[in-house]
């Protein structure tokens, strides 16, 4: 407020010396609420209703000081200036050149963007080996069997690991249930019981795997192999 | 001054509902608070007022008010209580202009004598009914002591409208008061 100090001191202390109107005196609000008006804590309608009545009443003006003296103050956020119409038709220079400089940091992305997604599409895909499949070891056994097999002459060959492996061999139905688990082999070979095809039905598949226990106790399994029973 | 209970009379609950806090700093903080808002006409009375504030910070214990210790709590009771016996005085004044207890230096201290600003005052509270309602209500706080900002913050808008207003306001009273002959 840039008002002429003298002028205003002269008013502010007048309005203080004024005299009571007495019609006003039986409408006095309660202290509480004239305590809350000068914190600003009571609602907006009871408060701007409190100040008409103060605007009115020296009594009330006095003690709405005397709140004010005891810190009665009204604290917190205050509302935020909208922007008007002017100032929407008519920014400052310095907020025209943020926006330009945004525009440009903008426009920097989306081609940035573009330059990528042109590039993943028009450049080769590098060939190479698909990464999520393990490679074969050589070391693994592989099946050396060429034919369907008879119940009565089942015998299992795959190639040998070095001198001193020894090998587990596991078969199973087409539908993985278990026939044999047979541990401890130590040729690359073996005659499945005809007992244990008691069950299999003639013309079906069978699964087999083999586990090679190298000498140094590495462990290499084989792929999977499918074998017809006869 | 009415009849206030003592501490002892208000029952064995007092100093078990006052036990968080020590009762003479409890003490010592109503007394700061009623003796910075007492008027003169009421200074000899001071220490009433402040056993008052302590029956009323009683009752709104009992009554289950949260913060009934608080600093802010106790202003505003000690504050209430003040008004409350001012006004019970200028009411009692009001009915009875010749009372026969009411010695010369109380009245004269309730009711000053008529100075150069009484006459430019009263003009002014004329002058101020006759402004538009949120004029008025900036102008009141401004002549009051609020800064603008806090202005804004009682009438509820922003700095810039407050400070407008109370311009405005402050331009309408002094043609309202040029027009009366007055002119400050």
């Amino acid at each position: 407020m840039s008002e002429s100090r003298p002028d205003f001191e002269t008013l502010a202390r007048a309005f203080a010396a004024r005299e009571q109107s007495r019609g006003i005196m039986n409408e006095c609000p309660d202290p509480e609420q004239l305590y809350e008006a000068a914190s600003g804590t009571l609602e907006r309608e009871q408060r701007l209703r409190i100040v008409d009545h103060v605007s009115q009443c020296v009594e009330c003006s006095q003690a709405w000081r005397m709140a004010m003296e005891l810190g009665a103050r009204p604290s917190g956020p205050v509302e935020q200036l909208r922007p008007t119409l002017f100032s929407r038709l008519h920014p400052p220079r310095w907020r025209v050149r943020a926006k330009a400089v945004e525009i440009r940091l903008a426009l920097a992305a989306a081609a940035m963007c573009a330059i990528a997604v042109a590039a993943y599409l028009a450049l080769p895909v590098q060939q190479q080996r698909p990464q999520y499949r393990d490679v074969a070891n050589p070391l693994a056994p592989v099946s050396l069997l060429a034919e369907n097999l008879t119940r009565e002459r089942f015998m299992l060959r795959w190639s040998p690991g070095p001198q001193g492996s020894t090998y587990t061999l596991r078969l199973t139905t087409a539908d993985l249930l278990p026939l044999l688990v047979q541990q401890d082999v130590t040729k690359p070979e073996f005659l499945v019981p005809s007992a244990v095809l008691g069950r299999v039905v003639s013309g079906e598949q069978l699964l087999w795997q083999v586990e090679v226990r190298l000498p140094n106790g590495e462990r290499v399994t084989s792929k999977t192999y499918v074998v017809t029973l006869d | 001054m009415q009849e206030v209970g003592t501490l002892d009379e208000t029952g064995p609950g007092l100093h078990a509902a006052f036990e968080a806090r020590n009762h003479h700093a409890l003490h010592r903080d109503l007394e700061r608070a009623v003796r910075r808002v007492c008027p003169k006409s009421l200074a000899e009375d001071a220490e009433d007022l402040v056993q008052e504030c302590f029956i009323r910070l009683l009752r709104a214990r009992k009554l289950g008010s949260e913060n009934t210790l608080s600093a802010a709590y106790i202003k505003k009771v000690a504050y209430s209580t003040v008004v409350d016996e001012i006004r019970r005085r200028r009411r009692r004044l009001a009915a009875d202009p010749a009372p026969s207890h009411v010695d010369v230096e109380t009245a004269a201290d309730e009711s000053p004598a008529p100075s150069p600003d009484t006459a430019l005052g009263n003009a002014m509270e004329i002058c101020l009914q006759r402004l538009q309602p949120d004029r008025r209500r900036a102008l009141t706080l401004h002549l009051l002591g609020h800064s603008g900002s806090e202005v804004a913050r009682i009438l509820g808008c922003n700095p810039k409208r407050a400070e407008n207003l109370t311009h405005r306001g402050l331009a309408q009273l002094r043609e309202y008061l040029n027009d009366m002959g007055l002119s400050p």
